[in-house]
């Protein structure tokens, strides 16, 4: 291709580029951008909300509003905690980020809640519950192994054990 | 012209001369903008640059140095001189999270050798090295554990009782809720009033962070016993609560007492400190088969 050529083909990629964010209204860059930031967080606290009540709906009916609120504080305070912990050994991951991996991971255990509800047999519960355990915690090892220094590996990924235990044994005892 | 080229190739952050060279051309550089963007990610001082503009100025303001020009330059720099501008491990005031990362440094042979520790009468647990990951995730696990299994025992007595259905036994919440109020109370809030009754009345300083690290520990060796707690029989429960009660409490007064028992004035007052302590342990660990391993 001629020299001409090439500039014609860059300019009109230019143009096209340009045309498509320097032409959008400025609230839609910005609600773009608080979408991407706010996007993260949605989706733990739907996961969240989803938990919560599936297991304050099967609870003793003095403590409905218990329930709901303790498995909302153990879910964001314990993912809180895990992430601040990975922090305080030494890993080199963000805090909002980790604790937006930590919620999302969640979602096979909601999956496993759901499951529960219409299945009471002690058996099917235990089985539901063991695949998502076994299937949130692998996920989220995933994400905060390779950020933690090898001789506190152990340390930083005990917790995130014992965060999806707890979880898991609540939905399975509900 | 080298300049442009066809091809959309993602240029390297590294590639210094080829970004500058891209900077004529938008297009060019909104490729190596994005790119530095999920370069950033992998969180590498080198890497963190400014997006869209490689200016010298914005990079070096996101830049994290990785030296400091101004060693080079103060003759009169000492690095043991804690305030010299340019140590770098400064002391952090204590409501900052960068202060506690002191107590973090262990690793994973130190938390198991100090739960081991606190299950020996004599020497009692290490105080060398003073962390609060072991208080805390022990306490944190002794919490689920009794909530968890305090739950199953009180299951498996009503599947005993057979007076109704064993769908009337209800899960109880409450029993988590009790377990964390008593048991955080009592590894990071009593250490608190420990160390100032110790002060004032035996006018020995022990550490805050070395009351959490003792009382913090101690409470491992209810791990297993939460297990053992399932064992319905009324009797056994009390023994193995006893036992397990008696040993951790020896461990915690040794490690009082090998660390701390060096004034030759107050020594009466430490001792009977030490007895207090002791018993107010006793207390915690009947408190703890009371509430959540109750027998038939």
């Amino acid at each position: 291709m001629s020299i001409l050529e090439e500039n014609k083909i860059d300019s009109q990629i230019n143009d096209d580029f340009l045309e498509s964010s320097l032409d959008e209204p400025i609230s839609q860059t910005i609600l773009r951008d608080v979408k991407m930031i706010g996007r993260d967080l949605w989706g733990p606290l739907i996961v969240c909300l989803i938990l919560s009540v599936i297991l304050s709906s099967k609870a003793a009916d003095n403590q409905t509003q218990l329930i709901f609120a303790g498995v909302f504080v153990i879910i964001w305070f314990g993912a809180g905690v895990v992430t601040v912990n990975a922090l305080l050994l030494g890993g080199k991951v963000s805090f909002f980020q980790s604790v937006c991996v930590l919620g999302y991971s969640l979602f096979p255990l909601v999956i496993s809640a759901l499951l529960c509800i219409f299945f009471r047999h002690i058996i099917a519960r235990t089985v539901f519950v063991l695949v998502g355990f076994v299937w949130s915690t692998i996920a989220s090892l995933g994400f905060i192994s390779p950020l933690i220094p090898k001789n506190k590996k152990t340390l930083a990924l005990y917790p995130v054990f014992l965060f999806y235990f707890t979880i898991s044994w609540l939905i399975l005892v509900n | 012209m080298s300049n442009q080229s066809n091809e959309l190739s993602f240029s390297s952050p590294f590639d210094q001369d080829e970004n500058e060279n891209q900077q004529e051309n938008e297009f060019g550089s909104f490729i190596s903008s994005g790119n530095e963007f999920i370069e950033s990610n992998s969180h590498s001082p080198k890497q963190m640059k400014g997006f869209g503009n490689n200016s010298q100025n914005l990079s070096d303001d996101l830049n994290i140095p990785d030296f400091n020009p101004e060693l080079e330059l103060n003759e009169n720099f000492d690095p043991l001189d804690e305030n010299a501008p340019n140590q770098k491990r400064k002391k952090q005031p204590f409501w900052t999270l960068s202060y506690y990362e002191q107590y973090f440094d262990v690793e994973t042979g130190d938390v198991l050798k100090n739960v081991i520790l606190s299950c020996h009468p004599v020497k009692g647990v290490s105080l060398e090295k003073l962390d609060l990951f072991g208080p805390f995730w022990v306490t944190t696990t002794l919490i689920i554990l009794m909530g968890s299994l305090g739950n199953f025992s009180s299951y498996i007595n009503s599947l005993k009782k057979q007076e109704e259905e064993v769908g009337d036994w209800e899960f109880d919440f409450r029993k988590i809720t009790t377990a964390s109020i008593l048991l955080y109370s009592y590894v990071f809030v009593y250490p608190i009033a420990v160390h100032f009754i110790f002060k004032f009345v035996s006018k020995i300083e022990i550490k805050i962070f070395a009351l959490i690290c003792i009382f913090g520990y101690s409470l491992s060796a209810f791990l297993p016993a939460s297990i053992l707690f399932a064992v319905p029989s009324e009797k056994s429960k009390w023994l193995l609560l006893i036992f397990v009660s008696c040993v951790t409490m020896l461990a915690i007064l040794s490690s009082l007492n090998n660390n701390y028992n060096t004034e030759n004035s107050h020594k009466i007052q430490f001792y009977v400190l030490l007895g207090g302590i002791g018993v107010v342990h006793f207390i915690i660990s009947i408190l703890i088969k009371i509430w959540f391993f109750e027998g038939n």
